[in-house]
């Protein structure tokens, strides 16, 4: 992918800049905004804070590579395409599963160690905060990399088979939110109306349990970034 | 049945209708993609892999963290 020249990049950052505020209309982005919200009625301030942030870089982004886009449109007298989101390439993602097998033992004993020290650390304590967050940080930061400067299309998917895993997900999520509003008040568990969270407790509350559900959250995150 | 069950019941049935997809998906011939499939169509944007990374640095913390 080309660097553009400094005065496109100054173009492409004031025009971003612009049309930030609209991208703020974005399904993805207003779904972090909602849970930012529940997140703070919830009493989760730094989880709120967080979605919000990422919500809004999101937004920013999204304005920035369409602005760019169309600037680089412009100046080639193409049409742009500002529905699209540019992808990155098969040869690129092939490339990185491989890097990645080769890199499965190691990652699976470190990953097993730091679950088994970090499990041992109490809930919500500074040392678990900042052990969970580096790993998060990172897992953000390198999605955010790996998917920097793109070209090829994605694959379609039949909309109607599609349909189906999107209620599933809407309902899921729905059920949990519907859980979290019948709670006595969003920041207390309740018995009768319990959360994933609250389901997870019993196991959370062990260090054997926080070790294995560290090293499920650093598995899904591992093939996440497989994908 | 109490409330507790109930919603307990809500959250099977999901996991059920989730594996149940899935199933479904591997069978010749048809039109609903593997779960794996529709991962891959999300996280083939940018923007939608890293929500999907964000949504995961999310859980970890809201599970850890202060």
């Amino acid at each position: 992918m080309p660097v553009p020249a400094p005065h496109a990049r100054r173009t492409a950052f004031a025009a971003g800049l612009r049309r930030c505020p609209w991208a703020v209309v974005h399904p993805v982005i207003l779904t972090f905004a909602i849970a930012a919200y529940f997140s703070y009625v919830s009493g989760e301030t730094t989880g709120a804070a967080y979605l919000l942030a990422a919500g809004l870089a999101l937004a920013w982004d999204h304005a920035h590579r369409r602005a760019a886009r169309s600037s680089g449109a412009a100046t080639s007298g193409r049409p742009g395409r500002p529905g699209r989101v540019p992808v990155f390439s098969r040869e690129s993602a092939e490339r990185r599963r491989a890097a990645m097998g080769r890199l499965l033992i190691p990652a699976v004993l470190a990953g097993a160690g730091y679950s088994a020290v970090v499990g041992w650390f109490p809930r919500y304590s500074w040392p678990a905060t900042i052990a969970v967050a580096i790993p998060a940080a990172a897992g953000v930061l390198v999605a955010w990399r790996v998917s920097a400067g793109s070209a090829s299309k994605p694959g379609r998917l039949n909309r109607a088979g599609v349909a189906p895993w999107a209620l599933v997900g809407a309902g899921a999520s729905a059920w949990e939110l519907a859980a979290l509003y019948l709670q006595p008040d969003p920041g207390t568990d309740s018995y009768a109306h319990p959360t994933l969270t609250y389901l997870a407790n019993p196991i959370l509350a062990s260090a054997p349990g926080r070790s294995a559900v560290l090293f499920g959250w650093l598995a899904a995150g591992w093939y996440l970034a497989r994908r | 049945m109490s409330s507790h069950v109930i919603t307990l019941a809500g959250y099977l049935a999901f996991l059920v209708a989730g594996i149940g997809l899935e199933a479904l998906a591997h069978r010749p011939g048809s039109r609903i993609p593997a779960i794996g499939a529709v991962a891959d169509r999300i996280m083939h944007s940018r923007t939608g892999r890293i929500a999907v990374a964000a949504w995961w640095a999310w859980l970890g913390l809201h599970l850890f963290s202060k």
